[in-house]
């Protein structure tokens, strides 16, 4: 498993940070009011910024991301192992192969999708501890944890509701009613910080009709979109397509591995506890119809998202195959020992396992290596660290203006690959930054707008060639960053009236003249950030509690609870 | 047993993953360099193409 971890990320292990699209890390990340999902856009990555905000007060970040990255990969080929026990080593191996080298794992991970990994990596972890849950009334603490580590991103936070309503809602077992209600008040209340953050937020979550289409499941060969989520890809982005997705063994692969899963489905059900079984087959299938929707569909699809509270979050639809790469990574093994069983010759049985073993990375081979090099470390310049520093020494209160005025950044220093503007994450204070999203689709390009307010003032402004001082102090900003050699160019009007106060290589920092509106913190602000406080000692004390169990446990040498993400 | 499928398995694998790895590399399908995007005409960076 570390093997084929190491082989995967190859140069993302090296020094530095792995840049690329909406993956950005940071030395150190300050908590700001928008790292709750406050006073900004819609909370997409809440409570992710706040746990690496966290993290990186005490770690470098780039030790934080090293870690995630490697734990994707092992979490999800050890869950999987482990429910696997008891079929086999070619079995387990099978399942490993297939959890960590996968289409959807490699398109997620070079899109910069690594909390929603984390939610796809303790999936199986979370389906033990509901086996274990309804059978024995153990292993609360250890699915509560797991959730939570999953539970970093809206949409994982979602898929992980999902999967432990029904199993843990389903009468039969051994749990209580009021043992059920209180474990999936649990699982809802590591929701609640970005749940309430959007519900605070004005937008409540819609989206334009134009990005539902820009978002929706590509097909990734002349065999259609269908094949190509059976095949468990399909990223709306072409661009992080790797060049093997298009070769016929593609969707060859995915058709058998759907068979070897419906084959396997009854025997997995004959070991696991139902309801579980039944459920999560159940909402794989269910999250692949999801995926293909807005493309069979695409006007309901579109209209849904513009209507629906929370819309934006079935936006990017191949997402919805998580739970399917999952479940097919644990039962397609199962449904392979199935058709091999009848195989009297133990040679012939074990070069078929070796072929199902290793056939993942045949056909999937440029997914190696970093994803042939997509996925590979850079160091920042200094002059980021020491425009960090320039901020914090500024005296003027008020938040920074990053320009120029685009979301995505190609620089020098990271290849020139496509990254999320990564100076809000950089910088000591808030910032007002544009938010919106420019994709080309059949050779047009179309931008969705961004949804925090202060970002629509400055790009109203910007438009309508006005310098930024007339919006500044109203907008809470006394700052403005400028990443010369970014595209577009800064409009020559847009700095009048400010004054250079710090420059180092390709950064410059301005100061607006007047005093700007100090930041202002609502009542609703302070009882979210006070509700991430309680979860936060919550999910301390929990594990805490389930280290203090596993330490008693041991001590008595009893048998290890591995439930227990501690 | 157990120990004796893994000593065959394993080198057969590693062989296997490490010709296609080769064959790939060799056929340009698989690089080691770094992956650049192609330029985009746009005025701004664009998130991607669907």
């Amino acid at each position: 498993m570390l093997v084929l971890a190491l082989l995967y990320l190859g140069p993302a292990l090296g020094q530095g940070f792995v840049l690329s699209y909406d993956m950005v890390f940071v030395p150190q990340q300050s908590l700001l009011l928008t790292t709750f999902g406050l006073d900004g856009g819609l909370p997409r990555a809440v409570p992710q910024d706040i746990v690496v905000a966290l993290l990186t007060q005490v770690v470098d970040g780039a030790w934080v991301q090293k870690v995630v990255l490697l734990a994707i990969p092992i979490v999800a080929g050890l869950g999987v192992a482990r429910l696997l026990m008891g079929w086999g080593r070619g079995v387990q191996l099978m399942g490993v192969t297939l959890a960590v080298w996968n289409p959807f794992v490699v398109e997620r991970m070079v899109i910069g999708h690594w909390a929603l990994l984390l939610t796809y990596a303790v999936v199986p972890w979370v389906l033990a501890c509901l086996m274990r849950l309804r059978n024995t009334g153990r292993g609360a603490p250890g699915l509560l944890l797991w959730c939570a580590l999953g539970s970093l991103v809206p949409t994982g936070g979602v898929w992980l509701l999902m999967v432990v309503s029904v199993p843990l809602l389903w009468p039969g077992g051994v749990l209580t009613l009021k043992r059920r209600i209180t474990f999936m008040s649990g699982v809802v209340a590591l929701n609640l910080p970005w749940l309430l953050a959007a519900l605070a937020h004005p937008s409540r979550g819609t989206t334009r009709i134009d990005g539902s289409e820009a978002f929706a499941l590509r097909a990734e060969g002349t065999w259609g979109e269908v094949l190509t989520a059976l095949s468990l890809g399909g990223i709306w982005n072409s661009e992080v397509v790797l060049p093997s997705r298009g070769l016929i063994l593609a969707p060859i692969m995915g058709v058998l591995l759907i068979g070897l899963t419906v084959w396997g489905i009854r025997s997995w059900m004959r070991v696991g506890e139902r309801v579980v079984v039944v459920w999560g087959v159940l909402l794989a299938g269910a999250g692949a119809v999801l995926a293909l929707l807005p493309a069979l569909l695409t006007g309901l699809w579109g209209l849904l998202l513009e209507t629906l509270p929370g819309g934006g979050l079935l936006r990017d639809s191949h997402k919805w195959l998580l739970l399917l790469a999952m479940v097919v990574a644990i039962v397609a093994p199962i449904g392979a020992a199935r058709l091999i069983r009848p195989i009297s010759d133990s040679v012939n049985r074990r070069v078929i396992v070796a072929a199902l073993v290793i056939a993942p990375v045949l056909v999937l081979p440029d997914m190696a290596w970093g994803a042939s090099g997509r996925l590979s470390a850079v160091e920042y310049p200094t002059e980021w660290t020491n425009m960090r520093q320039a901020v914090a020494e500024q005296q003027i209160t008020g938040d920074v203006i990053v320009l120029p005025w685009s979301t995505f950044r190609r620089f020098e220093f990271n290849a020139n690959r496509t990254v999320l503007d990564p100076a809000p994450r950089w910088l000591p204070r808030a910032s007002v930054f544009s938010s919106s999203l420019a994709v080309t689709r059949g050779g047009q390009t179309i931008v969705i707008s961004g949804d925090d307010p202060r970002s629509q003032v400055v790009n109203e402004t910007l438009a309508a060639g006005q310098p930024l001082v007339g919006v500044a102090s109203d907008l809470g900003v006394g700052l403005a960053l400028v990443e010369r050699n970014a595209r577009p160019p800064v409009p020559a009007t847009a700095l009048d009236g400010t004054s250079l106060v710090w420059s180092e290589g390709n950064l410059e920092l301005y100061r607006f003249p007047g005093p700007a509106r100090a930041p202002f913190v609502t009542a609703a602000d302070r009882v979210i950030i006070g509700v991430n406080i309680v979860i936060a000692i919550g999910l301390v004390g929990l594990g805490l509690t389930a280290a203090g169990g596993r330490w008693r446990s041991r001590r008595s040498n009893s048998l290890i609870d591995p439930d227990s993400p501690a | 047993m157990e120990t004796t499928v893994n000593l065959i398995l394993g080198p057969i694998i590693a062989a296997i993953v490490g010709a296609a790895l080769a064959g790939g590399a060799a056929f340009g399908v698989i690089s080691a360099e770094t992956a650049v995007p192609s330029p985009v005409d746009a005025p701004f960076v664009v998130y991607g193409t669907n």
